[in-house]
């Protein structure tokens, strides 16, 4: 049972590079209605596995497999329906640094 | 799910008290609300009514093609076939008749009189944006006829399209189905919607070989368009609908020789409505508003040799009036007046037996005026206290007093109950054209009277944490008493007797029903209901035929985190009915199951659905009784316990482009 739950946990680790982006929009999200449009439109980029936003604190943050997707790919995604974004963190940078 | 998240503000630029009327709280201020989902959660807290909200992710949850379809998934509202051979539901609310439930469109009375047969045909899915079933008395502001309970349709709104919506769907019986909506704003202050539908069952499927079409024929075509108009306190919308139905059904056309019986039902309906409101004194919430209504119904029945024509023109205006006194205290009051025209060309199969041939008109005029009065004492006690007198030209003046009452002692518990007097006009055929495919004399008695009925209900919504989150629970009892009603009789053979209630008439109902999200996206829905509705038949107190002694229906519902993949199974359990007329040794019928599954993935642009209805593949035997002798007196097609159409399958896409 241990080595089925270990074996489980390598595959998973492996399958992908969990990674968190952190950005802000323009225009501002100012409604339950500009977070569902985001929520909706951005959950299909590739290796996206969770999207929070916040409307008080003007930032969406997104989880993904960086293996599957980049920045430039959520760029266009938002551009798609009319938002452009500033990232205020990507631990996939971080990630690349550190290995450097 | 909290409250607000649950309510999706979709616009609150203006406070509009007469365009949600059903609930007389300060929640009332919103002009629309989008509940997503978590309905037991909205209707539990916020309603001094026991009201569900069916909100747009719900409607989803199965294919959902028209009106009649949106209720797969709720434990309240069954919805029967009403005969083996039009096609024709309806709706049964607290063990009761359709009838018995006021139908309203956006807040004011639609789809009554001869629309009743085949009207859950005429709102497709994808022009709804939720709907609201109230159960028990109902608000005095809609008016009277109201007995078990209303169920109100909020269809899409021009200004709450964003672009364009639209559905494809065709089914294992060769049924095919395309609706869209579309809406463009004009002006800051214009906005306009286009919304069509098409449907085509022109499939031919007789799969019990009785010589008649399981389902008839259908071709629908129907088409609305809206308006609106917003600007600082004047809001406006007005809507034109036309529709044009054909069902073709009866003997197959291919295996009967000579004196085919057929199944015409030809239908073109056109309805209007104009809704007007100013709202001033922003702090007392203030407005006043007129509503203004029309329908013109014309529907040719050609039932084997039995023809019945009717023209059923309808007016409807209300003015309104409502006002928070002070935040505790709100007033409405209103007046209105209804006006129906009948015109029934009647040729009955065997004229010597039946008393209604002929051509009948008939015109009936309803003045009214309500108040409804709301104390809302901080967040746990609301009462509702609603007086109406009407005048009837047919039947004279009469009262109708309803109450409400809301206890909510802790946020686990709120318990209500209501109690309240409901009155209508009964049109033996109009409202029943779908009876004429019998052979049996059919007599109406002249002079019916108006029906008229007493519902008293309570119940107990609770709200408690289980694992960190919150199983919602609601139990509920409603009675219904009827001192007047239109009795339809089959007791004895060959006989179809429309007629005065002689003696007592009833029906119990008892409802429980839970919830609980498991893991966040798996959400289970358990429900039982069991009812005991009846009426005096020939001097004998008797169970209700066809109505079921109980329902257990269990919903299984799984979204994936991001919502891509959404899996929905709907498992239901229906306990015996009476029949009218016993088959071989027994007037009862079995219990029996029926399971729906959907699995729905989404994409951008747009999603595709596929699923199943009545995969346990359970149909009645012989729905048609006397199949082999059409013409004889003991052909009869109403009797319907169970579905005639064996398992479907079905595919559908749904699109969606926004305006970005």
């Amino acid at each position: 049972m241990t080595s089925l739950a270990t074996l489980f946990t390598t595959v998973c680790l492996h399958a992908g590079e969990l990674a968190t982006l952190v950005v802000t929009t323009t225009p501002q999200m100012h409604c339950q209605k500009c977070e569902n449009k985001i929520k909706s439109n951005i959950r299909f980029v590739k290796g996206v596995k969770d999207i929070q936003t916040s409307v008080e604190k003007q930032q969406v943050s997104i989880s993904y497999d960086a293996n599957k997707s980049t920045v430039a790919d959520f760029e266009k995604a938002f551009q798609k329906i009319g938002y452009t974004i500033s990232v205020i963190e990507n631990t996939a940078d971080k990630k690349k640094e550190t290995k450097k | 799910m909290s409250t607000k998240n649950t309510i999706s503000l979709l616009s609150i630029l203006c406070a509009a008290n007469v365009f949600a009327q059903t609930d007389s709280t300060n929640v009332n201020n919103l002009e629309a609300v989008e509940v997503k989902g978590g309905k037991f959660e909205f209707r539990k807290k916020l309603s001094v009514e026991n009201k569900e909200t069916i909100g747009s992710t719900d409607l989803l949850r199965a294919a959902c093609c028209n009106l009649g379809e949106s209720f797969t998934n709720n434990p309240s509202v069954d919805v029967n076939y009403s005969d083996a051979t039009t096609g024709a539901r309806q709706i049964k609310l607290l063990g009761l008749s359709g009838t018995y439930v006021q139908m309203l469109t956006e807040n004011f009375p639609n789809l009554r009189g001869a629309a009743i047969p085949y009207s859950l045909n005429y709102i497709p899915g994808t022009w709804m944006q939720s709907i609201q079933v109230s159960k028990g008395a109902s608000s005095v502001k809609n008016g009277p006829e109201s007995i078990t309970g209303q169920i109100n349709v909020e269809m899409l709104k021009p200004h709450l399209i964003d672009g364009v919506l639209g559905n494809i769907y065709i089914n294992s019986k060769l049924k095919t189905e395309a609706n869209a909506a579309g809406a463009i704003r004009l002006t800051n202050k214009v906005s306009t919607a286009l919304l069509l539908h098409a449907e085509n069952a022109s499939m031919a499927h007789d799969e019990n070989n009785d010589g008649f079409l399981d389902m008839p024929k259908v071709k629908q075509l129907s088409l609305a368009n809206r308006w609106g108009y917003r600007y600082k306190h004047v809001l406006s919308q007005f809507m034109v609908k036309m529709l044009h139905e054909e069902r073709d059904g009866g003997q197959d056309k291919h295996q009967s020789t000579s004196d085919r019986y057929g199944i015409m039902v030809n239908t073109d309906r056109y309805e209007g409505q104009w809704k007007n409101a100013y709202m001033f004194l922003d702090e007392h919430n203030t407005s006043i508003a007129l509503i203004l209504a029309g329908q013109l119904h014309d529907a040719d029945n050609n039932i084997g040799k039995s023809v019945y024509d009717v023209n059923n023109n309808t007016g409807y205006a209300q003015l309104l009036f409502e006002t928070d006194l002070t935040p505790m205290h709100n007033l409405a009051a209103g007046i209105s007046y209804n006006y129906d025209y009948y015109k029934e060309d009647v040729e009955l199969a065997n004229p010597a037996t039946s008393n209604c041939n002929g051509r009948h008109r008939l015109t009936e005029a309803t003045v009214g005026a309500y108040a409804q009065y709301t104390l809302k004492l901080s967040d746990k006690l609301t009462a509702m206290a609603g007086l109406r007198e009407d005048y009837n030209e047919a039947y004279g003046a009469f009262f109708t007093p309803r109450v409400h009452l809301k206890y909510s002692p802790s946020k686990l518990l709120s318990l209500r109950a209501s109690s309240g007097k409901g009155y209508r006009t009964p049109h033996a055929l109009a409202e029943n054209s779908p009876l004429l495919a019998t052979g049996r004399a059919i007599y109406i008695t002249p002079n019916l009277n108006q029906e008229e009925a007493w519902n008293h209900g309570i119940s107990a919504a609770f709200s408690i944490p289980v694992a960190e989150k919150t199983l919602l629970l609601n139990a509920e009892y409603y009675y219904t008493d009827f001192l007047q009603q239109l009795v339809v009789n089959r007791e004895q053979d060959s006989l179809l007797i429309f007629e005065n209630l002689d003696g007592r008439s009833y029906s119990h109902t008892i409802q429980v029903d839970a919830t609980y999200p498991f893991t966040k996206g798996f959400e289970m829905t358990a429900a039982y209901r069991w009812q005991s509705a009846k009426s005096t038949y020939d001097g004998c107190l008797k169970e209700r035929p066809l109505t079921s002694r109980y329902k257990g229906m269990l919903t299984l519902s799984y979204k994936t985190p991001l919502e891509i993949w959404q899996f929905d199974v709907t498992g239901q359990l229906i306990g015996p009915m009476r029949l009218y007329k016993a088959v071989g040794n027994t007037d009862k019928t079995p219990a029996y199951g029926l399971l729906n599954i959907q699995v729905t993935r989404e994409f951008r642009l747009f999603s595709v659905y596929i699923g199943g209805e009545n995969l346990t593949n359970y149909k009645q035997k012989n729905p048609i009784m006397g199949a082999d002798t059409p013409w004889g007196t003991n052909f009869d097609a109403t009797q319907i316990w169970a579905p005639t159409d064996g398992i479907m399958g079905y595919i559908g896409l749904r699109f969606k482009f926004n305006k970005y």
